[in-house]
């Protein structure tokens, strides 16, 4: 028997007729006919009966019809499902992440998704978060995993992830100098107009503008009417770090499990936070490889050190449920 | 696509390969392989590939299978509640 017949009878039971029913499945009125005459026939059983002119089902033409009704779902779910397969099949991702935290995100996210998504091809990119960000603009990548700035990248969405303050560091023995500050409920100090006159005289070492922190921070400290003298800046943090370690440099640093040891963070007055997440396009579709990229970053951020910090926003949150992707595990 | 397809498909997983799936369905090998090709051209999808000597469905063909065995298990229950007196 051909699947298709399945149809011819669910189709003659709906309609009542054979003309209607024939009409319907574009196939001739005679065809119909000898269908249900031989599958009568072969089971032994009258599956119609005429009542008034109409086509009306016995009661084990009615076993019959849901049957044929449950095996009709099943073969048209199999042929969504393969078509599913094959729009999966065809996918191609270009992800932007950071020398820094990129190969964790990496290491993360593609086991899980290549199993969930065999044929897909994943290139990666590396690069500061403005590099990224003019990547993700001229489309030569579809997301980066970075951080965003709403102000700085109006044509951009984030997925986020984590919500980080940017702070000033300034080495404790410098620190101890600046006397009593106003504390915030976290314990850590405020930044006041007498500490902003007295880090104006220190030397610092931060981020240079081709990273968002480094913009953020810039914008920050004119906004505060702070100068530090700058002694030193650089695109990548391990090296910022490393100096900072020295202990005789201040720096504007986001307030994450990097807090160095020895060095005092202080807040700014109004909170000056950066998000990180997935950021994509605004223009780009949503997309289910993207919203499982998202996922296993939120677990992993969940379960590290930076867990206090996560942060999902509605984007987010729209994203998954788009996908039915369940946020029970995300604890 | 018809009932038989399915049930072959079933007999070669489960044999993993041609030959004995054919002698269980009473089929010819040849007409067996022609049966598969018909399909997978129909479906334009790949349903098995040779793994160490061994044939083994493909994803595509794992869903296929999937089904086969719900409309296969569907088909049985229907003829048995239709040879019930009641």
């Amino acid at each position: 028997m051909q699947l298709k017949h399945l149809k011819y009878y669910m189709t003659i039971a709906e309609t009542g007729s054979l003309s209607e029913a024939s009409r319907r499945l574009r196939v001739s009125q005679p065809v119909l006919s000898r269908y249900l005459a031989g599958l009568e026939g072969r089971l032994g059983l009258q599956l119609f009966e005429r009542i008034d002119g109409s086509y009306v089902p016995t009661d084990k033409g009615r076993v019959y019809l849901k049957g044929a009704q449950e095996a009709w779902a099943s073969y048209e779910a199999m042929l969504s499902e393969l078509d599913e397969l094959k729009k999966r099949a065809s996918l191609k991702l270009s992800v932007g992440i950071s020398p820094f935290h990129g190969g964790d995100d990496i290491a993360n996210f593609m086991p899980p998704l290549m199993k969930r998504f065999p044929k897909l091809e994943i290139s990666t990119i590396e690069g500061t978060s403005f590099e990224l960000y003019e990547l993700l603009r001229s489309g030569d990548i579809d997301i980066s995993i970075n951080l965003y700035e709403k102000d700085i990248m109006p044509d951009l969405d984030i997925y986020s992830l984590l919500k980080t303050e940017l702070m000033v560091g300034i080495p404790e023995p410098m620190a101890a100098e600046l006397g009593d500050l106003q504390t915030a409920e976290d314990g850590l100090g405020i930044l006041d107009e007498t500490a902003i006159s007295f880090i104006s005289t220190l030397e610092f070492v931060y981020l240079d503008e081709k990273t968002l922190i480094g913009q953020t921070a810039d914008m920050a400290a004119r906004r505060h009417g702070l100068h530090p003298d700058i002694y030193f800046r650089n695109s990548n943090r391990l090296t910022v770090e490393k100096i900072l370690k020295q202990g005789r440099y201040g720096s504007f640093m986001g307030r994450t499990q990097h807090m160095l040891e020895g060095m005092r963070y202080l807040h700014f007055p109004e909170r000056v936070y950066l998000y990180s997440g997935v950021l994509v396009p605004k223009a780009a579709a949503p997309n289910e490889t993207i919203a499982w990229i998202y996922y296993h970053l939120l677990q992993m951020d969940m379960e590290g050190p930076d867990r206090d910090q996560v942060h999902i926003n509605k984007r987010g949150k729209e994203l998954l449920a788009r996908y039915g992707i369940s946020m029970e595990g995300l604890t | 696509m018809n009932e038989e397809d399915l049930r072959y498909m079933i007999a070669i997983e489960e044999e993993g390969n041609i030959s004995r799936a054919a002698e269980r369905c009473f089929v010819s090998q040849p007409a067996l392989s022609q049966t598969m090709k018909k399909l997978e051209s129909e479906l334009g999808i790949s349903l098995f590939v040779r793994q160490g000597g061994r044939l083994v469905p493909t994803e595509e063909g794992r869903i296929v299978l999937r089904h086969a065995r719900e409309v296969a298990a569907i088909r049985e229950a229907t003829l048995k509640a239709l040879q019930d007196p009641c």
